[in-house]
């Protein structure tokens, strides 16, 4: 089941709505869990076992370390390592089996004699790369103190399967979400209102802007050899964008799902394109995986004895700076290993984690040069102009990032890359090639009429406008004619139905 | 009072929204549908041919007109699922009174029971409440009146319907309709919805004649037990041009543009011979030709041969 089908949209989500309000506020619970496993048994049918498997295991662990002895931290930390190796063990035989088996067949041929290993590639279960994140970090809450072990098997399972983000998250931690998930509030009208508003404006970005731009970017992408540089260009454009508005708008679909429910998930977007540096970008940018990779992933390496005594190390040899980035490289290398391969497993994947490091590297070292050099020469970093700059940089940093990212492959990714430099051709912008790509004249008009939607909208919030609010105090009859052309919009300019391949979420696939 | 108010409101506006939809319809959805059968004379048609590409590809109404002179229309649709092909139907006898239907099997073990057709059933309803959204695409042709006249039209009115393919790629597969006993069920979806062609076939006085169109790819014994088993329950007759199609003359060399998918213009002719003699000798059908209101037949069938000429002389 799509979050932008008919089924979700005009039966599912109702009839959930419905049967949750009409039910005991103490059972509420299980209408969300009856309804979030109904969710993703039409996506995943029997590979829901996968999902029951990780809650289980999940929730015994969890309460295996709760009811550890404070003072027997062996077994607690035993525990926590059963549990998240069971998840892990799972996303390396599904998600990895084949690029493992592939990579060590690979070596393998560098001896003659030896054995070529199987690649089995078995069904992947929907949403395995969300819930496996959210069971470890509900795992390494509890190992960590931060979370107590629940005893509520129903609570778990609600956290572990809720509906609005089984599929592409947020990425959500059990402190917050759990219980308002368990607390069964009352639904109420502001809460659907605001939800609805969010709910439509995720559909307008998924279905008008990123299903359309997808034929142009699966075609732009498919016979790279032959893309040129103005190509070229164009798909690593048409990518980012379409990547943005897929991702985000079913985040916008997923949050205003459950804010109809009274619940609150994390953000996971903040208008990443007015970023200056890529640290910025990676705050503003799939928020929760950024920092579920700190909180999981850079924190506990960054301060661990050894890479701690590391530091201190180089500090005494080369200085305060140098012992930073030193005790700094290691954690951000796994980071950002761990970043690529959670996307796909594919050198293309790793490739980009490589590329994001070698930059985040590249800003910690040049930072205090930088902000030297700067205060010598008298420019005002806070200046618009020099912000303006920095962004026109981040936008090229994201696009070549990206260009690899969707690339099938690292070489396809370089020869697109390399094509600017040698295939460029202004005649492609006027001779028509850009319509031979599979999208035509009336859907760049559509695409650029909702992008420019979305951008103004991105720069209201930006600029600490809510819309929503704004929306909200409107009196009701423009109030309405606004919500009901938003909803038209999507009606018609939808790239859905006939005529048109359906589209997957793209993160979906992740 | 003040939930109420807030129901009223929030009804009020789903109401207004769908009604506003509802409003798009006549704006959006095409006078003309369902393959240019609409373009037909009410009442000219005999017999009506439905189903999937199978259907489509592989059945020519103007070689049964040239050869026996009954008027009939292929409203194939490729990958047409059996529940939309139930409410073409019932749209098509809106306008004809077509003595025969037939109906191409393929399509009654497509889209088996999934989650992902009950979706599509869904999806079909609401569509049928509110063509809008089906139609919404077109928006484009509104716009550009270029898309309107690409020439399809004119080449589907003189085809009646059928999809011409020339191409030529071989199926070497040998025999593929083994003999067994294994029989494979009819989904439920797919039952009931074949239920509802056969009532209302039988509630207007049409003779459904089932038939499974020759193709090595889409058939089996198991499919054809099954639905032999469905036309002996329900006094259907069913045609099987898998069992033997060399029976009717298919070629596997040359008769596929797929490599057994699909028949093409040479294998439709052959099958389309074969319904036409079967409609000759079991369904009292008559020859329509020289009758002034099938002249224009006449001149269809001259340009067929025009168009067919070149392509059989190769």
């Amino acid at each position: 089941m799509k979050y932008t089908s008919l089924f979700y949209l005009t039966l599912f989500l109702p009839l959930t709505l419905l049967a949750y309000q009409l039910c005991p506020q103490r059972h509420r619970w299980v209408v969300l869990l009856t309804a979030s496993y109904f969710f993703y048994f039409m996506a995943s049918l029997t590979l829901i076992l996968y999902l029951w498997a990780s809650t289980l295991c999940v929730y015994a662990v969890g309460l295996g370390m709760g009811r550890c002895d404070p003072l027997t931290h062996g077994r607690k930390r035993l525990l926590v390592w059963i549990g998240v190796g069971v998840h892990l063990a799972l996303l390396a035989v599904l998600k990895y089996g084949p690029f493992i088996a592939g990579v060590a067949n690979d070596v393998l041929a560098l001896w003659p004699a030896a054995p070529h290993l199987p690649v089995f590639k078995l069904a992947v279960p929907a949403g395995l790369s969300f819930f496996s994140l959210q069971a470890i970090s509900y795992l390494a809450d509890i190992y960590q103190g931060r979370t107590k072990a629940d005893t509520n098997l129903g609570r778990v399972a609600l956290y572990m399967a809720f509906f609005p983000t089984i599929i592409e998250g947020p990425i959500c931690r059990y402190e917050p979400t759990a219980a308002a998930l368990y607390a069964g509030q009352p639904l109420n009208h502001h809460d659907i209102a605001y939800g609805s508003q969010l709910l439509c404006w995720g559909l307008f970005k998924k279905m008008v802007i990123a299903d359309r731009l997808s034929p142009l970017v699966n075609n732009l992408f498919k016979n790279p050899a032959e893309s040129g540089g103005v190509l070229a260009v164009l798909a690593a454009v048409a990518c980012t964008i379409q990547l943005y508005a897929d991702f985000s708008g079913c985040i916008d679909i997923s949050i205003g799902t459950a804010q109809m429910f009274g619940i609150t998930l994390p953000q996971n977007f903040r208008q990443p394109f007015f970023s200056t540096t890529v640290t910025e970008f990676w705050r503003r940018w799939h928020i929760t995986l950024g920092t579920w990779l700190k909180d999981y992933i850079f924190f506990p390496l960054s301060m661990s004895p050894r890479i701690k005594a590391l530091g201190r190390r180089a500090k005494q040899r080369h200085g305060r700076r140098f012992g930073q980035i030193i005790q700094a490289i290691i954690p951000l290398l796994a980071v950002w290993m761990a970043n690529g391969i959670w996307h796909g497993a594919g050198w293309n994947y790793l490739f980009f984690g490589a590329y994001y490091f070698v930059l985040v590297m590249l800003g910690l070292i040049f930072e205090q040069p930088l902000e030297t050099l700067a205060a010598r020469l008298h420019i005002d970093r806070k200046a618009w102009p020099w912000r303006a700059l920095q962004m026109v940089k981040m936008a090229v940093i994201v696009l070549v990032g990206e260009l690899m990212f969707r690339a099938s492959d690292v070489a396809s990714g370089l020869a697109m890359l390399r094509s600017i430099f040698t295939g460029w051709d202004w005649k492609m912008l006027t001779d028509g090639t850009l319509l031979q790509h599979g999208i035509y004249g009336n859907d760049y008009m559509v695409l650029l009429a909702a992008g420019v939607i979305m951008l103004a909208v991105d720069i209201c919030h930006e600029a600490g406008i809510s819309l929503r609010d704004w929306a909200a105090r409107l009196r009701l009859p423009i109030r309405w004619t606004l919500y009901v052309t938003l909803i038209l919009l999507v009606v018609i300019f939808g790239a859905y139905g006939e005529g048109y391949q359906p589209v997957d979420p793209l993160y979906a696939n992740f | 009072m003040r939930i109420n108010k807030n129901i009223v409101k929030s009804v009020s506006f789903v109401v207004l929204t769908v009604a506003i939809i509802g409003l798009l319809t006549p704006v959006l959805a095409p006078t003309k549908v369902f393959n240019g059968v609409m373009d037909e004379p009410d009442g000219s048609l005999q017999y009506v041919a439905f189903g999937d590409s199978e259907c489509n590809a592989g059945f020519s109404p103007m070689e049964i007109w040239k050869d026996y002179g009954f008027a009939g229309y292929n409203c194939g649709v490729s990958a047409q699922r059996i529940q939309d092909t139930y409410y073409l139907v019932d749209k098509v006898l809106e306008h004809q009174q077509p003595q025969a239907i037939f109906l191409e099997t393929n399509l009654i073990y497509r889209h088996m029971l999934t989650v992902d057709e009950v979706q599509a059933s869904y999806q079909h309803l609401v569509e049928r409440m509110l063509p809008a959204l089906r139609f919404h695409a077109r928006w484009k042709q509104l716009l550009d009146p270029l898309a309107k006249s690409d020439g399809r039209d004119a080449l589907t009115a003189m085809l009646k319907g059928m999809r011409f393919k020339t191409d030529e790629k071989g199926y070497s597969g040998g025999p593929y309709a083994t003999p067994t006993d294994q029989r494979q069920r009819i989904g439920i979806l797919q039952r009931m919805y074949l239920d509802r062609i056969v009532k209302l076939c039988r509630s207007k006085g049409i003779t459904l004649i089932l038939y499974a169109s020759p193709s090595p790819a889409c058939w089996n014994m198991q499919r054809h037990n099954g639905l032999a088993d469905y036309a002996k329950d329900n006094g259907l007759s069913f045609i099987d041009m898998n069992l033997d199609p060399s029976a009717y003359g298919i070629d596997w060399s040359q008769d596929t543009y797929d490599g057994g998918d699909h028949l093409n213009f040479f294998g439709a002719t052959k099958v389309s011979r074969y319904l036409g003699s079967y409609l000759r000798d079991k369904s009292g059908l008559t020859d329509r030709r020289g009758q002034p209101s099938y002249e224009q037949w006449e001149r269809t069938l001259d340009d067929y041969l025009k168009k067919t000429k070149d392509v059989k002389a190769k």
